[in-house]
């Protein structure tokens, strides 16, 4: 097996908005995948099976350094039998007639944990509601971006249901080269994401004022969409952004949201501009590491809401067309030169005003074929990710077969509890329009 | 070559699924494609045929498969 894996521009940003994210909240890039499940999980089996699963993949159990060519990679230990520390499985427990908003309100505190927590980019909470369990699967960006996470927890389940005591066989990793040169390349793929970048700033984009008071906190709320629903949320971005443009629609009721919310707190508007990530992997099994770049959407504060929905997936379109998230995974690479630490201090600094308004993401359903697990019915899947600092606000969207979920996030040194819950109903009007 | 052989290649390679298992006649969101993906084909019917269909307004059932899509760049070729 190769031990040393070079991390893309991507991966940098991560580790960079790692970084960020201990300084301005005191946690690392952590996000979640929630399983849950209609009856009582054996904590117990499920357990071990994540043990011995983890001890058989040491690329979990790897670091991150400078190669001799400079340039970060990931190192993998040499032995998968070595001293690790267990993977933490922490089991809780609500009462059964516990709201949904105060599941999603405790699953959140398993995101606050510190980075670098030794031997553990990854951790499950197994969260017990009456009969019912929530199993999160918590994962560092840096390992994982949401579907790759996705994909893992997949063929952890898929072990553990074999009933398998024998570790699963070692994984081969698809080696990544350093990406050094051509560095041309990269500097005219960097001139092009800044054009874009200033094209799109003709309208001061509007950003989320930092609030004087910050606990460095998160807070979470789940929209989700049962199947009638969600059919009837497709035809609608059928109808504003065309078939299969889930995305840009998406966008643009995110938008929709955001800014009636604004309009109420009176902010001075100039235009929007939302970074939406895009996939980038080239094959669906890549599970480690990020294959993401990113499509910006932007629009005049001013313009007809009506008009979003199609005009995202024009942009969507051209961006495609002018390789834009090919050029942003390009251009990314030259980050790698500056350390994290710096980067991440950049990034809420000087490039706070490229991060955007706000973001959106659609992470993913690789998990859409998990129908029972431990022999309880799976009812949903979604994922709660925290949000870098700047903005401060994202969207995120998965599906889980005939259904989707949008999670909002925010961080509390933009939006208050009240202020987030405004956002929030917004978004619910707008993505359930009563009578519809 | 036919058109519909092409675009069947084309997603063929970006699901990483041979080509003998996609339908043509089945709804592309069926296929596992999603707005990313199929931006990406109309990019390629761009660059391959000269057709901006993101532009045309094209009806559902005129995009929503493999095989309608083949037949709507023929009929936009014609003369």
């Amino acid at each position: 097996m190769r031990r040393v894996r070079y991390l893309n521009g991507m991966d940098w940003v991560v580790t960079g908005l790692m970084h960020e994210l201990w300084q301005c909240a005191g946690t690392g890039n952590w996000s979640q995948v929630v399983v849950q499940l209609a009856g009582e999980l054996d904590d117990e089996a499920f357990c071990a099976a994540v043990q011995r699963f983890h001890g058989a993949h040491p690329i979990l159990q790897g670091k991150t350094v400078r190669g001799w060519q400079l340039a970060p990679c990931w190192i993998i230990p040499r032995s998968r039998h070595g001293h690790r520390p267990p993977i933490p499985y922490v089991r809780r427990s609500m009462p059964a007639d516990t709201a949904m908003e105060n599941v999603v309100r405790d699953l959140q505190h398993a995101l606050m944990l510190p980075p670098g927590y030794p031997g553990s980019y990854t951790g499950f909470t197994s969260l017990r509601r009456g009969g019912e369990t929530f199993l999160a699967f918590r994962f560092d960006h840096r390992l994982f971006d949401a579907r790759g996470a996705e994909r893992f927890l997949l063929a952890l389940i898929e072990y553990a249901e074999s009933g398998s005591h024998a570790p699963p066989p070692p994984q081969t990793h698809v080696a990544e080269s350093a990406h050094l040169r051509p560095w041309k390349e990269k500097f005219e793929s960097g001139r092009r994401v800044l054009q874009v970048l200033r094209k799109q700033r003709v309208h001061t984009p509007f950003r989320l004022p930092r609030r004087a008071t910050s606990v460095g906190a998160f807070r979470f709320s789940l929209l989700a969409l049962d199947s009638e629903q969600t059919a009837r949320l497709i035809d609608r971005a059928y109808e504003q952004a065309g078939y299969l443009m889930l995305t840009p629609y998406v966008v643009a009721k995110a938008l929709e949201a955001v800014d009636a919310f604004l309009r109420t707190r009176r902010e001075p508007l100039a235009g929007y501009v939302i970074p939406c990530s895009t996939d980038m992997r080239q094959s669906p099994s890549d599970a480690y590491f990020n294959h993401i770049a990113l499509t910006c959407f932007s629009t005049a504060a001013g313009a007809d809401p009506t008009t979003w929905a199609s005009l995202f997936a024009r942009q969507f379109y051209e961006q495609t067309r002018d390789r834009m998230p090919s050029h942003f995974e390009n251009a990314w690479k030259l980050a790698r030169i500056l350390p994290a630490s710096v980067y991440g201090t950049l990034m809420s600094g000087l490039f706070r005003d490229f991060a955007g308004s706000f973001s959106v993401a659609n992470v993913g359903g690789g998990l859409s074929d998990l129908t029972s697990m431990g022999g309880c019915h799976v009812r949903n899947v979604f994922h709660m990710p925290l949000v870098p600092p700047a903005p401060g606000l994202g969207f995120f969207l998965n599906s889980w077969q005939e259904r989707i979920n949008l999670t909002l996030v925010s961080f509390d040194a933009v939006l208050s509890a009240a202020e987030h819950d405004d956002v929030f109903r917004h978004a619910v009007n707008l993505f359930l329009p009563p009578g519809k | 070559m036919s058109v519909q052989e092409e675009l069947i290649g084309l997603v063929a390679d970006m699901l990483d699924i041979p080509r003998d298992t996609i339908d043509p006649e089945a709804p592309l969101h069926t296929l596992g494609l999603d707005s990313m993906r199929l931006v990406e084909i109309m990019v390629f019917i761009e660059t391959r045929y000269g057709l901006d269909l993101m532009a045309d307004n094209l009806k559902r059932e005129e995009i929503a498969t493999l095989s309608a899509l083949a037949q709507t760049i023929g009929n936009k070729q014609k003369p």
